[in-house]
């Protein structure tokens, strides 16, 4: 039996988001009645109709060959989310500047195709950009220089 | 005339210093992400959402509206140059105009292009403007089974007329619509899902998601298929068309801004569903059907035409009643948000100057971007040489600082990170984003209106069917539902054929 992976794995993927709503709706929520809905009654709907329709896919996902996935470049998909998470975790620990040229050189070596040169150029450049444009010209009360860098 | 007035009012809040300003800096920034491929209009729009904050709400939509009918200009010019078309709605222009260019005629497809967009976007405002009242007066009848009934047939309009699988795409809105429901219940001020985080009181922001799955996913899968292509320019010889090119192009231009003005409205239209219509309108009525493909002006009128078109008109039930057609006019819903208007067919009572100087400042942009355009034809096209590989850094830290600027807040970047992961996971399952998004924004809405409705009708779902207007609505959606689900059967049989 020919099976299209995609399918079959979204199908499944959407029968649990589904039967994690409805159930964390039907068992923490009041449901409430249809004259008169709880705040659970429309999510446990929602989430039944999705196992329902993630049910549907999965049944379709039978019997037809799927087209491949496609190349994956972990090291970008990495490096990508490292350098959006250090950015939240760096700019109100060690400031904007340091956090924006932590998160570029990150986002930089994302790609095996940047050079040294192009990243140092682009970290100065994103982060003079970036803490003129949102510290000076918009006036937003992010400190640049953040608590664990001051000393104090 | 009561047209005449608003249309007056609209031009003088249009041509006031600031918002001329941002509808230039909106026209330009269109046509520089237009002609760059790998970003788009969603996701720019995503990007400067938080800077909107800072302008007033009239300058925010007049540059925000630019910056998609810009893109529209911009990606046309590099599909006809160098055959890289920056806008999807772009990709048909390059079938026949990049063999334009070949044949020396870059010019000539340039212009009409240029042109059949200029046409189309000021017929379009003329029509926004003639059917705005109309519609919103409609509107205000409606009561909630109406405004469900008008969602839910939103909903299947925009699977129905997207490609891929109509399932997943179901699949997908109600996805969006339970992570919708994240947060605080407004109906009875419980928590939903927050699990204790206090940040996810207000539910996930919309910034953060709509950034992660359209702009960061955009990202990692350029990096996934990276290849530095140095693009071989067509040369540009004169700029005028002949006289024959302009007989030729008449029609289509006609033919293409219709047709974008009816799909632009459409749920799930746009400028895409525009230009692909066009494209296979103008090849079933031409006289020389085999030209297509090969140089034929029809091919580069009428989709161009059409997708500035399509652009226009899909800001209308987004205007008049306040409901996205698609992913990017609920992104323009969130900007009206952000500024404290709540949008609907109040809007236009109670902000004239705000609803028919975005409308006048469409004409404006698009006067703008000829000017922008064809003079300047081979500055944009020299930004292609900008590398891939220092524009993406770029895009991901500017979409982190910009989502943390929204609230200040650190959560909200880590929810841009888990977004980009799971946005990223979706596609590699070829499950669209947009009706994930279109599902997040408007969910709470329809949960608010079937509460309504049901504690009106206590409890009697019948209540959508007794109202006609109600019923009217699902009986399209059903219809259409209908259309599309058999010809998949129909599909599948023929598919089972193949492989046996």
């Amino acid at each position: 039996m020919q099976l299209n992976t995609k399918d079959a794995a979204a199908g499944t993927m959407f029968i649990g988001i589904g039967l994690f709503f409805a159930g964390y709706a039907y068992f923490n929520l009041r449901l409430g009645s249809p004259g008169a809905m709880g705040p659970g009654f429309f999510p446990a709907v929602l989430g039944s109709l999705l196992i329902v329709l993630g049910t549907g896919v999965v049944a379709k996902s039978t019997g037809v060959r799927s087209s491949p996935i496609g190349r994956t470049s972990l090291r970008g998909i990495a490096m990508v989310t490292l350098a959006i998470i250090f950015f939240g975790f760096a700019v109100r620990t060690l400031g904007l500047v340091p956090a924006l040229a932590g998160s570029t050189v990150l986002a930089a070596s994302a790609s095996n195709r940047s050079t040294f040169r192009g990243a140092v150029l682009l970290t100065v450049g994103m982060t003079v950009f970036c803490t003129a444009l949102f510290v000076y010209a918009l006036g937003l009360p992010i400190p640049t220089i953040g608590p664990w860098l001051r000393g104090y | 005339m009561d047209l005449l007035d608003n249309l007056t009012l609209g031009f003088a809040v249009a041509v006031s210093p600031e918002n001329l300003f941002y509808c230039f800096v909106g026209t330009l920034l269109g046509t520089f992400i237009g002609v760059l491929p790998g970003i788009g209009p969603t996701a720019t729009i995503a990007m400067l959402l938080p800077i909107t904050y800072y302008l007033s709400p009239t300058a925010s939509l007049i540059m925000l509206a630019g910056i998609y009918y810009g893109s529209q200009y911009g990606g046309s010019t590099t599909a006809i140059l160098v055959n890289l078309p920056g806008e999807v709605s772009s990709s048909v222009t390059a079938l026949d105009g990049y063999q334009m260019a070949k044949q020396g005629r870059a010019g000539a497809a340039l212009a009409v292009a240029a042109i059949g967009s200029f046409i189309a976007g000021t017929i379009a405002t003329l029509l926004i403007a003639l059917f705005a009242q109309p519609l919103a007066s409609m509107a205000l009848k409606f009561g909630s089974p109406e405004y469900f009934s008008l969602i839910v047939l939103g909903f299947i309009a925009s699977i129905a007329l997207a490609n891929g699988s109509v399932s997943k795409a179901l699949c997908m809105i109600v996805t969006g619509m339970l992570f919708g429901q994240i947060g605080t219940d407004l109906g009875t001020g419980a928590y939903r899902f927050t699990f204790d985080v206090i940040q996810l009181g207000d539910g996930l922001t919309i910034v953060a998601v709509a950034l992660g799955i359209f702009g960061v996913v955009e990202v990692l899968r350029n990096l996934d298929t990276l290849h530095e292509d140095v693009p071989v320019l067509a040369k540009i010889t004169s700029l005028w068309p002949t006289r024959r090119d302009i007989a030729e192009s008449s029609g289509p231009i006609f033919r293409g801004t219709l047709l974008g003005s009816v799909l632009g409205i459409l749920p799930g239209g746009g400028s895409i569903l525009s230009a692909f219509s066009s494209y296979a309108l103008e090849k079933r009525l031409s006289m020389h059907p085999e030209q297509f493909g090969h140089g034929a002006i029809a091919g580069v009128a009428g989709p161009e035409s059409a997708n500035n078109a399509g652009a226009q008109t899909s800001f209308i039930p987004m205007l008049t009643l306040g409901l996205p057609s698609n992913a990017l006019m609920a992104l323009m819903i969130g900007a009206m948000m952000i500024q404290g208007i709540a949008p609907g067919p109040r809007v236009m009572i109670e902000q004239p100057g705000l609803f028919w100087g975005v409308i006048a400042s469409m004409w404006v942009g698009n006067a703008m971007l000829v000017i922008l355009n064809l003079p300047l034809v081979g500055m944009w096209v020299s930004l292609l040489r900008i590398p891939y590989v220092s524009l993406f850094p770029m895009i991901i830290v500017f979409s982190s600082v910009g989502v943390f600027t929204v609230q200040n807040e650190v959560f909200d970047v880590y929810v841009l990170a888990a977004f980009g992961v799971i946005g990223y996971a979706m596609q590699k399952l070829d499950c669209e984003p947009a009706p994930f998004l279109l599902g997040f924004v408007l969910g709470d809405q329809l949960e608010d209106h079937l509460r309504r409705s049901l504690s009106f009708s206590d409890g009697d779902p019948t209540i959508f069917i007794r109202q006609p207007i109600s019923a009217g609505l699902l009986i399209l959606g059903a219809v259409i539902l209908a259309f599309v689900a058999v010809p998949m059967i129909r599909r599948k049989r023929e598919e089972v054929f193949i492989e046996d």
